[in-house]
């Protein structure tokens, strides 16, 4: 449903078209949100990565757009949040090396993470994925991989010019799973566009929209190690069409001649915004900083003026960091802390889990838990952001252990579970899945472990991330077992397909097959043997530089 | 900690390392595998106690599935270790074997306290000496765990080719086993056999 608003003779035959309408706002609602647009002959879309025109840098920048809409005045803007080439804060990548085509996205709080600038000055769509492990986002394929323009999985901080793995839920005040790869699910993403109309609908909605998500990652964690095999090539990007394309849009655009003034236009819009810049700067990154200083806190400050009419659910996004503990959206975070706690107490009764009411005293012998209720615990706990897993822990350490050590460092009562050792992760790391009270706390640990370090003995900095759970049922390839067909002619010398076990004689083609099977094992052996080895020593080498050692 | 907790615990520890030295850690089994099935292919070796199957919590995808088998005695538990690495040996399906080796304490899900350990630990703060030390470990485990999830990708890779493989050498061999079936069966072989003097028996 488009709602022309422009003339089109008066704007000089523009190739442009407003798509799907999203809101009204500002204070005469005359100001118009829009979910898409087509310009120049190409549809973006809300959350599309573009390429935009700045006049006097030779490089296109990459950004994102997160907000599209038209003012009283007939103007159209948009809003990006940018990625950052590694150029541009080349000055504050110190020994990190970035990958070819890998961009930055930019977040925290400060200048330079996002701009408001008129909608002409986009010149082409960019095809950006995230490759990033983040439980919110969903993994693409190799295919998809190969085809994309750039990829990020890393964020800037511009508050304090750090790169980080950590993505924050809010990014420019946008939550951060616009910026992660876009789910295929058609009905999925109209659920996040209309999640910021219906106010009503989301207390319940956002919970489950939660949930959707991890579904989400459940299903695409099986394409996780096919990235990391086109990772590990560092052979993932093809580089021509970049140039070619912002030059072919520019191309259309010259050929006309009204779009050839557009061009004009463009440049001259966008260097009006660029007019109270200081020139004293020699880097890009710094040059888009002046912009933002006296425009966007102004801009800002317009925004919360054109939109009163929002829900208070983005009002909650545009002023707080964490929507779901914030106060104004009660039944979220009572939602989940009513969930956390009944996990938390050990002595609950199983289907008081599922009620999720009230804790009932029973006295249990705490010697073996089933593991049925453990998986529900997990996943729970997944759900409602509770979860963390540390790594580099003694693998000697039991489940008490770790309670014990996450009350006498943060003063906490965790529940946590030692995960059971297997042949490929290296025998020195021992992990443990913790589960919190609530969100808040984990966050609070998980940035306490990051920014600081917890030292065990032994000589091991804890490491904590976010991780999802493996659900048993999860389909899972295996490859070795081969079927035969019955036929009518049993006389084979290949024995048929049985259920049950068997030694298998040593003339069959049976036999054969094993010994490669066995090669096979006994060579992935010595090399993951070789690996762990390896690996030890590195990490007495790290050890040796300690200079504190023995605390006892 | 008092002294009779104390002792509690070291008999529970002694009796769990007692238990794992009776135990045997399989692997190499399909992922559909119940409790029955290994108790059943594995009765042949001596009484089997317990069957408990590792759960995959957070671990990496498509390995095969693995379980814990405590048998009544150590000596039955060190053969069906030897026997399995001298003879091939199949569970409910063919031809990739069974692996088993000697259980460790670590892959056990609920391993009991070890008594008389004390844990220590302390933070780091960024002036501290050791902190950027501190963090380069942490960046050497991060690193280690992505070096295991690639090799893993490669090992899965390489046994998907083998499976492959060894799949379609299996339909060329049987195909032409049931050329020969046929021949043999409808009489063609026999009338060739008369065509140039050779006696096929049956």
């Amino acid at each position: 449903m488009s709602i022309p608003r422009e003339d089109a003779s008066e704007q000089g035959n523009v190739d442009f078209k407003w798509g799907h309408f999203l809101a009204k706002g500002g204070a005469n609602k005359d100001v118009h949100f829009y979910e898409s647009f087509t310009f120049d002959g190409v549809e973006y879309c809300l959350n599309d990565s573009v390429y935009m025109w700045r006049d006097d840098v030779e490089e296109l920048d990459i950004g994102k757009l997160v907000k599209v809409w038209e003012t009283a005045s007939r103007k159209r803007k948009v809003k990006t949040v940018w990625f950052l080439r590694p150029n541009d804060i080349k000055h504050w990548l110190g020994d990190v090396k970035p990958l070819k085509n890998e961009l930055f996205l930019a977040s925290g709080e400060g200048v330079g993470v996002f701009n408001i600038n008129p909608l002409e000055s986009i010149c082409g769509k960019c095809n950006v994925i995230c490759t990033s492990y983040d439980r919110r986002n969903p993994q693409v394929s190799e295919e998809e991989l190969k085809i994309a323009d750039f990829t990020f999985f890393r964020t800037f901080d511009v508050g304090n010019c750090k790169i980080s793995d950590e993505f924050t839920d809010l990014i420019a005040g946008h939550r951060v799973e616009n910026f992660f790869n876009k789910k295929t699910d058609q009905k999925n993403k109209r659920l996040h566009v209309e999640a910021h109309l219906n106010q009503e609908a989301r207390k319940v909605g956002s919970p489950a929209r939660v949930v959707r998500d991890n579904d989400y990652n459940r299903t695409s964690c099986v394409k996780q190690l096919d990235k990391v095999a086109s990772l590990a090539k560092k052979d993932l990007f093809r580089d021509k069409n970049i140039t070619q394309r912002p030059k072919a849009i520019l191309g259309n655009g010259s050929a006309k001649t009204p779009s050839g003034q557009l061009l004009a236009k463009r440049k001259v819009r966008y260097l009006e915004d660029l007019t109270r810049a200081n020139e004293s700067d020699t880097s890009p990154y710094k040059k888009r900083a002046p912009q933002k200083n006296p425009g966007s806190k102004e801009d800002l400050a317009n925004f919360d003026g054109l939109l009163p009419n929002l829900p208070d659910h983005i009002q909650n996004l545009l002023n707080s960091r964490h929507p779901y503990t914030d106060k104004r959206g009660p039944s979220i975070g009572e939602l989940n802390n009513k969930k956390s706690s009944s996990n938390l107490d050990r002595r609950a009764d199983q289907s008081e889990h599922q009620k999720g009411l009230g804790i009932l005293r029973q006295t249990i012998k705490v010697s073996r838990r089933p593991d049925v209720s453990w998986q529900e615990r997990l996943e729970r706990a997944h759900e409602t952001n509770c979860l963390i897993l540390l790594e580099n822990l003694d693998p000697s350490y039991t489940s008490q252990d770790v309670e014990d050590i996450i009350w006498h460092a943060f003063q906490e009562n965790v529940s946590a579970k030692m995960i059971q050792r297997n042949k490929f992760c290296s025998p020195r790391n021992g992990r443990a899945l913790i589960i919190f009270k609530s969100k808040v706390v984990a966050d609070s640990v998980l940035s306490e472990l990051n920014n600081r370090c917890l030292m065990l003995d032994d000589q091991r900095p804890v490491l904590a991330c976010r991780r999802n759970i493996r659900h048993p049922d999860n389909p899972s390839k295996f490859f070795g077992h081969l079927y035969m067909y019955r036929q009518r002619y049993q006389k084979q010398r290949d024995a048929n397909a049985v259920s049950t076990s068997h030694y298998c004689q040593q003339n069959t083609i049976e036999y054969e097959l094993a010994l490669q099977w066995w090669i096979l094992q006994s060579k992935s052996t010595l090399v993951w043997d070789a690996l762990h080895e390896q690996q030890a020593k590195e990490m007495e080498v790290h050890a040796s530089k300690l200079k504190t050692r023995n605390m006892i | 900690m008092d002294p009779s907790a104390e002792d509690k615990y070291k008999e529970e520890y002694a009796a769990f390392k007692e238990m794992v030295k009776r135990t045997v850690y399989l692997d190499n089994l399909r992922p559909q595998v119940t409790d029955a099935v290994i108790r059943t292919a594995l009765d042949q070796f001596g009484k089997v106690v317990k069957v408990q199957l590792v759960s995959n919590l957070i671990g990496p995808e498509n390995i095969s599935s693995a379980a814990l088998v405590e048998m009544e005695n150590a000596e039955q538990a060190n053969q069906i270790i030897t026997e399995l690495a001298s003879y091939p040996f199949m569970i409910s399906g063919m031809p990739r074997p069974v692996r088993a080796i000697a259980a460790e304490m670590e892959m056990f899900d609920d391993c009991p306290r070890k008594p008389g350990g004390r844990i220590q630990c302390r933070w780091l703060n960024k002036k501290d000496p050791d902190f950027e030390v501190a963090m380069k470990m942490k960046s050497a485990v991060l690193k280690h765990a992505s070096e295991a999830t690639s090799l893993l990708q490669h090992q899965l890779l390489a046994e998907e080719n083998i499976h492959k493989k060894q799949a379609e050498s299996l339909k060329a061999n049987h195909k032409k086993l049931e050329l020969i079936e046929r021949a043999l069966s409808d009489g063609t072989a026999k009338k060739l056999g008369s065509c140039y003097n050779i006696n096929i028996h049956d």
